[in-house]
């Protein structure tokens, strides 16, 4: 490892009492961090990951109670456990008072950066005032020297404008910025081990993707040690040095990055890595975890694993397995690979050999038969690239458009303002809009995957589609008819073949009905059926999508998510619809159950003839299921193809851009993410022209620098101007910085040198206007939207390179 | 409701469900269910036998007034015939002395400035307290849900326009909106019902309201819609019975509300008539003589007191059962 | 904390667009009062006429009076009276709404004042200290006096002060009130601002009891859950994360964003108050606006029960306003719609 330890963690418990039994949330956890390691602890929602984090910060609050374990600081024991007389657990004698550990460990020696920066930021003070007190109280600066501090931290990790910034308050900064935020409030401290619990969990993948790199940056820069909480094995692979995984309160494995991946011993890490979609492969199988966590507070007896182990024997339900290395035998805990198995060795052939393994053997993904692992059938993904589109489409958008009064109500839009004393009044209405003119074609039988960041409209989209939102313009054609012109009893004897599975399987189902109630309520209100009927069918829906018909008369919380999702899809089902629009139907769900889901839903889709419209964030899973994409971003399509097409020839920059950002689960695929950088602008003021025009790095010059040798090298100027993102020295500094020649002797080179100066000056806001107004107002990127554009049969890309008459500046410049 | 009764013996394996805290959610109606849920908590059960038995004096009154014409009051309660002291005014508690002399068993709480006896008439008082408090509650419970679920539920410009009513409605204090009410049609403690009644349907109006929107935005409204439910079958089957509990400790803390305010309308002289007895009159007449006889203003207050407590307790109990947040 | 300096320019607007809103209440408030009053059983007139009055007689005060006009003539020219700040002829004081209601209106605005201030002076620190020791019986009894408090009568509360304070221990006054800024000459007993403000306090300490119970209890209710789910979120994990004391955690990081319901309840406990205000200066004899309105009933004094009505409401309403731009102040992100 890099440098000693730092953080020694040993057999840690942590409990709580609740009213149903004592729940072990953290069962014996040991490991240790060293000095700039980035040490990750993944597992599923549940695994107690949170949990042992807040133990080793001491933040446990009743009905919380640590009752076993020691905790070393930089060698010194800061917290440890005995037992008193009478069994019951207390700190011993050496162990910090709670004063100490406040004043002495939290903040100054370990900081935290929590999950939901909108919750973990307090919504009535200032950031700066937040980081200013957080400086004040851990490090010995004071009043304006501690304000001149935190403003600098918050250059450090990219806010733009931080001396204005300062005095702002949290509402006012996007997801990624106040994430941001949390970061230089955990440096702020300087603290040598920052703990970051699912940090870019709540972010788009474009965003935690700067948000990676930003810490990869400081990591190196700042020598502090990380332990870096999530479920998420993308992030591990591409931050972590070395990995936990977790299960039930345990941890099962322990490895370096690598060996996890490349040389995986526990069966639940192998089963978790498997069920991962990849986004920069299409993997011929998804296998999925059978099953679902246990409770942690009856957990099964032996190896916690074993209800869910394909490789389980009689011996895992009886001995527990201790955590330690099959090769040295030493049994340390927390150095080399160990893992907590009875069986690591020797497993089934075909549980060997990892889809990693494989890909890394084949990176360009391609499979041949042999590498098929012959894994059973029925849990596998089918994929066919070799959808053929057939007649007609069965769904059909034309031109739709949904926009939305940000001010409501009978005097919302009215406002006033004061002019010397003298009330103004303004009558103004802000529209969004949220879907902007798509048109977009369904066949049957295919999956098509929508996919796009949050608040890209993608979700009303499929709320036009089923008519649970009016559209402002446009139309949506149904097998021939067009069904925005359709109402009564027409309308609702078409809609039953569009159905909808929803995102969330907590507010999908009502609970106060019964599972059978709600599967179904769709023949109910359609008045299908006799009574006896539709409950035959329900025992048969249930039983297709792998629930059992005991479960009729449960209630939803008796359910697990995917359980939920699954009553979610026989309800979609029951009225045999012909499309099914999927709104983020697996995002909710952790990795192993998503694969579960996806995998009946390609099952069904076979089996009813279905075809999908399948939206979702996840360009991974997109990947996986779909036979045709969609790539949205603020409220316009900017690109459709086939799922091959688009994913190994990406036209559209922001569809680049995004492919770019993705961490891939395999820490020997390196993520480049030059390309898309910025945050999604807000729909209520898109960008002119092109909406992705402010994010583009293909931006097209003006015409009348069309070609000019110096233009990319003036585009990433500006850019880095609008978000000032450098220091500016001296002019020469600056120049050198953007600039590999000499600037050249024209309008250009006076206007980029000018601005060069202004800058220097400080009067970025001076120097941004003027290079806006020069480049980026007369270009065509600003100025108007481009066309569908067909290449070739399938693709269309929503981009001026791609222009018709701009044959040939396409992709060779770009 | 529409699921009924909950089945509390819901049986699940460790590996069905899912784990960290999920499983707190409880379908959480019925009857049945609150009552369990009551039942564990001792202060909202004091709170429930109380009221029980409040409303229990309260009909043993009624019965006595209408069918036996005060028969049971005399004969049990108070004893003309056996009145030793026979009508004398202002008498103290029984063992306690005043310039009006001792205390006697026959009146326990002694006697009015007319030497009714102040017991006899407290439990009579209980009548107007009880139904007051119910019939205006059910007027504010009927009226705000109707107008909070419709607005809610179309939300919009009929949103907009009920609303801006309903808050001018809130905008006078209440209490000076039903004197000006009373005093335009009538003083009887039948429009004091209805005018307390009419002023809690923007607290009504105002939850329903709140609860609708926020279940108006959960999936299975729109996948109720999307199956091709009508708008009846939405509010029917989903809107309703998911706003229920909310409305349910409101309409228990209501009537805590209402009685209280109903005693301070009769306090001012509008309400309950004399001869007829109700304890905010009762605390009225008790004004004039509050330095010979104190206790006279004690009792009726201490009444009132503890059958809004008595409310407040359940309510308060019935939050906890109900907690929303349980739920999800 | 820090306080923000100034008032911003998008505050203001956001008290401006407040006021706009209020506009079509207070017509409604108008139009309600209106028509309620014109409910009201017996003819002014024959009460300011004796029984014999010559018909001639009665047509020309109701011509005065404007009483021959239809009632929607009759309101709009009441409405542009009341705009103009002009609330009509009370017939039993013989002098105009307006005058006195002005008279009237400072006191039950001090009484409330005052009560409020007791209420919260008590109530936002007995809630922390709740929501601190949830659970623990410092909590429960804070809570179970709170529920006591809101099950108890005002008016109640005021006779049992009275009974005690008054006539038994003698040290506070059973009835009136002084202004603290009343004339020394006008007051009896008084000669100086000294003993005015000494009078003022030893009047107003019953009564503002006796109004502010009840506000007292449901603030520290609304105080106590606040602040319990305040400390549940997770800024606060964070603020212990970062080491700071719970002390300023408490006082700093959970207080400020758990006052905004407490606003809320402050500003729909006005109604209540003012409300409250009617049986507290019937209880205490104080000539304030409740005790004018109740005589003005008895006298079936017409006008003034409007212009007393109206007056309540617009009372609450800017009320209500005030507790808004508090909240505004409080919470940045009220104002943000305002802003550009």
């Amino acid at each position: 490892m890099t440098g000693k330890p730092i953080l020694e963690v040993t057999d840690l418990q942590t409990q709580f009492r609740t009213d149903n039994g004592i729940v072990r949330a953290v069962d014996g956890v040991s490991f240790t961090l060293h000095e700039r390691e980035v040490l990750g602890l993944v597992g599923e929602s549940g695994a107690g990951k949170s949990v042992a984090i807040k133990t080793v910060l001491g933040l446990i609050e009743e009905p919380g109670e640590i009752v076993g374990g020691e905790i070393k600081y930089k060698g010194e024991t800061i917290y440890a456990v005995e037992q008193d007389a009478d069994g019951t657990p207390r700190p011993t004698a050496d162990s910090y008072t709670d004063a100490q550990i406040r004043k002495e460990i939290r903040g100054n020696e370990i900081a935290i950066i929590l999950q939901d920066p909108m919750e973990s930021l307090n919504p009535v003070y200032t950031i700066g005032s937040q980081i200013r007190d957080v400086i004040e109280l851990n490090r010995n600066i004071r009043g304006s020297q501690a304000k001149a501090e935190a403003i600098e931290i918050l250059r450090e990790v990219g806010i733009p404008d931080p001396q204005k910034n300062y005095s702002e308050y949290p509402h006012e900064f996007s997801g990624g910025q106040r994430q941001r935020i949390m970061i230089a409030m955990a440096l702020a401290c300087e603290p040598s081990v920052i703990i970051a619990d699912e940090p870019t969990t709540a972010l788009d993948v474009t965003v935690e993707g700067q948000i990676l790199d930003l810490v990869t940056d400081l990591r190196n820069k700042y020598d502090t040690s990380f332990i870096w909480v999530t479920h998420d094995m993308s992030v591990v692979a591409e931050l972590c040095d070395r990995v936990n995984v977790m299960y039930l309160g345990e941890i099962v494995e322990s490895a370096p990055v690598r060996e996890i991946f490349y040389e995986t011993k526990h069966p639940y890490t192998q089963a978790l890595l498997r069920s991962i979609p990849r986004p920069d492969v299409k993997q011929d199988e998804l296998q999925s975890i059978a099953g679902v966590m246990p409770s942690a507070r009856n957990p099964p007896a032996g190896c916690r694993f074993h209800t869910r182990c394909p490789a389980a024997k009689d011996v895992c339900q009886q001995v527990t397995p201790p955590l330690e290395d099959p090769e040295s035998n030493t049994g340390s805990t927390t150095d080399g690979h160990t893992v907590r198995c009875l069986q690591y060795e020797p497993f089934e052939a075909d549980y060997q050999e990892s889809t990693y393994i494989a890909n890394k053997a084949n990176p360009d993904g391609i499979k041949t038969d042999s590498q098929l692992p012959e894994a059973d059938e029925s849990e596998t993904i089918d994929e066919s690239d070799a959808f053929e589109k057939t007649g007609e489409p069965i769904l059909s958008l034309k031109g739709v458009r949904k926009e939305f009064n940000t001010n409501s109500g009978l005097l919302g839009p009215l406002s006033v303002s004061f002019s010397r004393g003298v009330p103004q009044f303004e009558w103004s209405n802000d529209v969004v809009t949220a879907v902007d003119d798509v048109s977009l074609d369904v066949y049957p039988g295919e999956t098509l995957g929508l996919v796009g960041e949050s608040g890209c409209g993608k979700s009303t989209l499929a709320k036009t589609i089923v008519r649970l939102i009016e559209p402002t313009d446009g139309s949506v054609m149904f097998d021939g008819e067009t069904l925005s012109d359709l109402t009564g009893e027409p309308l609702r004897k078409k809609r039953r073949d569009i159905q909808m599975v929803f995102q969330d399987p907590h507010s999908s189902l009502d609970p106060r009905m019964t599972i059978g109630e709600i599967i179904g309520e769709p023949m109910r209100v359609n008045k299908l059926y006799d009574k006896e009927t539709r409950r035959k069918r329900v025992y048969e829906l249930l039983e297709k999508v792998g629930l059992n018909k005991e479960q009729y008369n449960r209630y939803p919380h008796a359910f697990s998510g995917g359980q939920r999702q699954r009553v979610n899809l026989a309800r979609a089902l029951s009225i045999d619809p012909k499309v099914v629009v999927c709104d983020e139907p697996v995002s909710a769900l952790d990795v192993s159950v998503q694969a579960q889901v996806l995998s009946i839903m390609k099952d069904l889709q076979t089996e009813f003839d279905l075809t999908y419209l399948f939206i979702s964030h996840d360009l991974s899973v997109i990947r996986q299921i779909s036979d045709r994409i969609a790539v949205m971003y603020l409220g316009r399509i900017v690109e459709v193809g086939s799922t091959s097409d688009v994913f190994s020839d990406p036209k559209h920059p922001y569809t680049r851009g995004l492919l770019e950002s993705i961490p891939v689960p395999d820490p020997d695929v390196d993520t480049n993410r030059e390309n898309l950088s910025g945050d999604v602008p807000s729909p209520i003021n898109p960008p002119s022209g092109c909406h992705f025009n402010p994010r583009c790095t293909a931006f097209i010059e003006p015409e009348e620098y069309a070609g000019h040798p110096l233009w990319d090298e003036t585009l990433a100027f500006i850019r880095a101007v609008e978000r000032r993102e450098f220091i500016a020295d001296s002019a020469s500094a600056v120049h050198e910085m953007f600039f590999t020649k000499e600037l050249s002797n024209d309008a250009l080179g006076s206007i980029v040198s000018e601005a060069i100066d202004l800058v220097v000056d400080g009067e970025w806001e001076t120097a941004y206007e003027r290079l806006e107004s020069a480049f980026l107002a007369p270009s065509i990127c600003t100025q108007s939207v481009a066309e569908y554009n067909i290449n070739g049969d399938e693709r269309s890309v929503l981009c001026h390179r791609y222009a018709p008459d701009r044959a040939g500046f396409g992709e060779e410049t770009y | 409701m529409a699921s009924g009764t909950v089945d509390e013996t819901v049986e699940t394996t460790p590996s069905e469900r899912h784990n960290d805290g999920e499983d707190l959610e409880k379908s959480n109606s019925g009857v049945r269910y609150i009552l369990t849920q009551i039942h564990k908590d001792t202060s909202a059960t004091i709170g429930l036998y109380v009221i029980l038995f409040v409303v229990a004096v309260a009909v043993f009154a009624s019965i006595d007034y209408y069918i036996f014409d005060y028969a049971f009051a005399e004969r049990f309660l108070y004893h003309p015939e056996r009145d030793a002291a026979g009508g004398q005014r202002l008498l103290p508690p029984v063992g306690m002395e005043s310039i009006y002399g001792p205390g006697v068993i026959e009146h326990p709480l002694g006697t009015d400035h007319r030497g009714r006896d102040i017991f006899t008439r407290m439990i009579y008082g209980t009548r107007i307290a009880i139904t007051a408090g119910f019939a205006a509650t059910s007027i504010g419970l009927v009226g705000g849900t109707v107008i909070g679920a419709v607005s809610g539920y179309y939300g919009g410009k009929v949103d907009d326009l009920l609303q801006r009513f309903t808050e001018a409605l809130y905008a006078i204090p209440f209490l000076v909106l039903i004197i000006a009410f009373m005093t335009a049609f009538g003083r009887d403690v039948t429009y004091a019902m209805v005018g307390v009644g009419i002023v809690s349907i923007p607290v009504f109006n105002r939850l329903i309201r709140s609860r609708v929107v926020s279940v108006r935005e959960k999936e299975y409204i729109a996948a109720a819609k999307v199956a091709g439910a009508k708008d009846y079958q939405v509010i029917l089957y989903h809107i309703i019975p998911n706003s229920f509990s909310p409305v349910l400790v409101q309409a228990t803390l209501q009537i805590g509300v209402s009685i209280l305010i109903i005693a301070g309308l009769s306090f001012l002289g509008f309400g309950a008539q004399p001869p007829t007895p109700s304890w905010g009159q009762m605390l009225a007449e008790s004004r004039d003589y509050m330095l010979p006889a104190p206790m006279y203003s004690v009792w009726p207050g201490l009444a009132i007191l503890i059958t809004v407590f008595a409310f407040n307790l359940l309510g308060d109990g019935l939050q906890d059962a109900l907690d929303p947040r349980i739920e999800n | 904390m820090s306080l923000r300096g100034g008032f911003p320019v998008s505050l203001i607007r956001y008290v401006g667009s407040r006021i706009i809103q209020s506009v079509p209440v207070l017509f409604i408030i108008v139009l309600v009062t209106f028509l309620l009053t014109n409910q009201i059983p017996g003819d002014p007139v024959s009460i300011f006429l004796s029984p014999g009055a010559s018909p001639e007689l009665i047509a020309e005060v109701q011509a005065r009076y404007g009483l021959d006009r239809p009632l929607h003539e009759r309101f709009i020219a009441y409405l542009f009276g009341v705009v103009q700040g002009d609330l009509g002829y009370s017939i039993h004081y013989g002098m105009p709404v307006t005058e006195k209601i002005i008279e009237r209106l400072p006191i039950t605005v001090f009484l409330t004042t005052c009560a409020f201030a007791f209420a919260i002076a008590i109530s936002v620190p007995l809630g922390v200290i709740s929501a601190k020791r949830r659970n623990k019986p410092t909590d429960h009894i804070s809570r179970i006096v709170s529920l006591i408090g809101v099950s108890t009568p005002s008016f109640w509360i005021g006779l049992l002060l009275i009974i005690i304070f008054s006539f038994y221990l003698g040290l506070f006054p059973a009835t009136g009130l002084v202004l603290p800024w009343a004339d020394p000459e006008t007051v009896r007993g008084a000669e100086t601002r000294l003993d005015i403000l000494r009078l003022s306090i030893h009047h107003a300490i019953l009564p503002t009891i006796a109004l502010g119970t009840l506000q007292m209890a449901q603030i520290t209710r609304i105080e106590r859950s606040s602040m319990v789910e305040s400390l549940r979120e997770d800024y606060v994990l964070l603020a212990r994360a970062y080491g700071f004391p719970e002390r300023t955690i408490l006082r700093k990081h959970a207080f400020r964003a758990a006052q905004l319901p407490v606003l809320t309840i402050i500003g729909l406990g006005l109604s209540t108050a003012l409300g409250g205000a009617v049986l507290i200066e019937t209880v205490f004899e104080i000539n304030g606006m409740g005790r004018l309105i109740i005589q003005a009933i008895n006298n079936q004094d017409y006008e003034l029960v409007m212009g007393t009505t109206i007056v309540f409401g617009v009372t609450y309403v800017v009320g209500v306003i005030v507790t808004d731009v508090l909240y505004a102040y409080v919470d940045p992100r009220v104002q943000y719609g305002g802003e550009e």
